[in-house]
């Protein structure tokens, strides 16, 4: 009837433990759906108030400067100067969008309600039609007018290329995913160490389990719900994103990363251990804090959150020397390794040094912080002071 | 010749500091198999501590601690083997009931489904079998803590400590406690607690230990006890009026009003018969209480017909019973200092 329960088992049934009382598939479900709902709602948004691609232009004295029927993204339909008034009265009621008048002197006037987002983009496009008509009037021969219209070529030959789109955009979901599993992780351990602590139940369990074992199963069970929780947000993400792609041909500038499975998978280690390192950080943290209202422990809670600025910075810049050292090494590997894994390539011993010194890390902070745990977990009513937690670790070393 | 059952726990010498504070010091114990034994003493005298010492849960500064559990013997306790119910004590709120009870079974090193089967008949036993799928929050307090007994025993552990198993209890639930923790005893569970119920511990216990400023201040049977600390009976009279007169030493009880004053001349009066009364051989001790009695420790071998004719000869008795010595009465003079302290090892 009875084994002997080895430290495994004992975190193991913690870890499930943990884990069964803070996944709630159905709050997943409604997650899931309010993020795909969110999704449709803010990608339509954004379509119908963004710019129209083509701009169309009803053009007056378009002669004078013999302005085509069609330049760059702006459609020109041309009508006589007595269609004027009847034009302005059509932009003044919304039927029209704009009406351009050019002048005998070559000068343009534009009529619109309101000062347009792509009227630097026109006058880029008429300077350009004037110059070329001006050019043609000065008599220079057509080999003439290309040479001195011909740009200077600047041919680029990068050393250490940035990222392009693709890889940032990749690098940009996996920081936001990470936050998203450290935030709501946090919620779960600090909720659990000292809500277990509040409920005095801790006593109970330590009599039955070696503190090792529960903070060891509790951190593998709560950062099991953090990352279902990431995973659902992505899977949210990814079923929007698919349709979008199918249904209406929208671009996935981090395709490309889903198309690098080995990358995926390497930056997926690097963030499961990173929570792992800070799980047990903050375990440790939440057996010391007696009142969760009003301690001030709980400004320890935004040092993760430092290793999310570093990994930012790591979007914009993976290559730099600084950013490489942070990504090697702990505390800062679990947030930044992960973003220049997808955002740039890695060297295989890079990689290797990292999920090593990763481990290593978390081993040892695991253990400080089962040690605290068990001294922590049953001082009710007040707080240890620094000096006493260095105490207890000195004299359980 | 009898031979006694074999230690399960045995603690030696064992102290324990917290800062300047001396929570335990020196403190000796051994608990055999199939004991009921009872921890007493006033809140901070050390008894939580030792039981955390028990169940390894603290280390001793000094002394040793071995365990008797499962055949063999340990420096270690095997937590398969313990069940524990803490002073301070709480649930899973958001849990329900049955889950709660499978974990706490499954922690103590059974099978998921040994433990669901052993908290259903547990359940079952306190009438608390419909309630298994309710979350915890959703029971009452009494039925809380009867699922927190359940969830220290449901393992069938061979030894149980409860930390004030009483505590916050209704008569009727103390009951219920009290014929459970026997049903342990009678399965073979050996149980130690510490309880502040005197009345409860007294119908309990096989033995009790007196812990007071982190020492044992003394131990033993509750007969034992009372033998030691109140030599086993206890002489309650009360003077008549007019009192009885004796001319010579001028011991007249004068009950006045029901109740002896200080400075009166009744309190005069009784302080010449507790006097004349302690000089009686057989006597231990006599005192005046303020229920205007006066109440003689008897030695266990004194004559009790000699006694009741040498008071009547020179009292004058209006009313006399004979009383035991309680428990409480031992612990309050234990704690109190009134009798001198027994220290050391305790069998």
């Amino acid at each position: 009837m009875k084994r002997a329960v080895s430290h495994a088992r004992a975190a193991w049934e913690v870890a499930r433990w943990e884990f069964l009382r803070y996944f709630k598939p159905k709050q997943q479900l409604i997650g899931l759906v309010i993020t795909m709902f969110f999704m449709v709602v803010g990608g339509l948004v954004g379509k119908l108030t963004s710019e129209p691609s083509t701009v169309e232009l009803a053009v007056v004295g378009a002669e004078r400067i013999e302005l085509p029927s069609e330049l760059g993204r702006f459609r020109f339909e041309r009508h006589d100067e007595a269609s004027l008034e009847r034009l302005r009265a059509e932009v003044a009621e919304r039927n029209r969008e704009a009406v351009l008048v050019v002048g005998s002197d070559g000068a343009g006037t534009l009529f619109v309600r309101q000062l347009p987002s792509w009227r630097a983009d026109l006058e880029r496009e008429l300077t350009a039609v004037a110059v070329s008509r001006r050019l043609e009037t000065s008599g220079l021969a057509i080999e003439q007018l290309l040479a001195i219209q011909a740009p200077f070529t600047l041919e680029v030959h990068e050393s250490a290329p940035r990222a392009g789109l693709g890889e940032r955009a990749a690098a940009m979901a996996a920081l936001f995913l990470t936050l998203f599993g450290l935030m709501a992780g946090m919620g779960y351990i600090f909720t659990s160490v000292t809500g277990e602590k509040q409920n005095r139940l801790s006593e109970q369990v330590i009599s039955a389990i070696p503190p090792q074992s529960w903070i060891d199963g509790k951190i593998v069970g709560l950062a099991g719900v953090a990352l279902a929780g990431m995973l659902n947000l992505a899977l949210a993400v990814g079923i929007v994103l698919t349709v979008a792609r199918i249904g209406w041909g929208a671009e996935l500038p981090f395709a490309i990363a889903v198309q690098r499975v080995d990358l995926l998978l390497l930056a997926g280690v690097g963030i499961v251990l990173g929570f792992l390192f800070w799980f047990a950080f903050l375990a440790a943290v939440a057996a010391v804090v007696d009142d969760p209202q009003h301690s001030s422990r709980n400004q320890l809670l935004f040092l993760p959150m430092l290793t999310l600025v570093a990994a930012y910075l790591a979007v914009r810049d993976p290559t730099a020397t600084w950013i490489r050292v942070l990504s090697i090494a702990p505390p800062t590997s679990g947030a930044v390794f992960p973003v220049r894994v997808l955002a740039t390539e890695v060297p295989w011993w890079e990689v290797v040094i990292t999920l090593g010194l990763l481990v290593g890390a978390i081993r040892f902070v695991r253990r400080v912080a089962g040690r605290i745990f068990r001294l922590g977990m049953l001082l009710y009513g007040k707080e240890p002071t620094w000096g006493e937690i260095w105490r207890w670790l000195w004299e359980s070393a | 010749m009898t031979t006694s059952p074999p230690p399960i726990l045995e603690m030696q010498e064992i102290e324990k500091h917290f800062g300047p504070v001396r929570a335990v010091d020196g403190v000796s114990v051994t608990v055999r198999r199939g004991e009921i034994v009872a921890l007493l003493g006033p809140n901070g005298a050390g008894k939580t501590t030792l039981l955390r010492i028990a169940l390894g849960m603290i280390r001793p500064d000094r002394g040793w601690v071995a365990y008797g559990l499962g055949g063999g013997l340990s420096d270690r306790p095997d937590a398969r083997r313990i069940g524990y119910l803490p002073e301070e004590r709480g649930l899973y709120q958001d849990v329900p009931v049955a889950r709660y009870l499978a974990y706490f079974g499954a922690l103590r090193g059974m099978r998921r489904s040994d433990a669901r089967r052993e908290a259903a008949r547990w359940l079952e036993r306190l009438d608390l079998a419909d309630r298994a799928r309710e979350r915890l929050r959703n029971l009452s307090k009494g039925n809380q803590q009867k699922v927190q007994f359940i969830s220290t025993v449901v393992h069938r552990p061979e030894l149980a400590i409860l930390d004030e198993p009483f505590s916050g209890l209704d008569p009727l639930n103390q009951d219920l406690f009290l014929s459970l923790i026997r049903e342990l005893r009678d399965a073979g569970t050996t149980v130690i607690l510490s309880a502040h119920h005197m009345q409860l511990v007294e119908r309990l216990a096989d033995r009790v230990v007196l812990i007071r400023k982190g020492r044992v201040a003394d131990s033993g049977t509750v007969e034992e006890l009372r033998r030691r600390w109140g030599a086993g009976r206890r002489l309650v009279v009360r003077l008549g009026g007019g009192g009885a007169g004796d001319g010579g030493s001028g011991a007249v009880a004068s009950p006045g009003d029901g109740r002896a004053q200080e400075g009166t001349a009744g309190d005069v009066a009784y302080a010449g018969a507790v006097a004349f009364l302690e000089s009686l051989a057989g006597v231990r001790s006599a005192r005046a209480t303020a229920a205007g009695e006066i109440e003689i420790d008897v030695e266990p071998d004194a004559s009790l017909s000699g006694l009741l004719e040498a008071i009547g000869s020179r009292l004058e008795v209006h009313d006399l019973r004979s009383e035991t010595v309680t428990l409480h009465d031992i612990y309050v003079r234990t704690m109190t200092g009134v009798e001198p302290e027994t220290e050391g090892v305790v069998a």
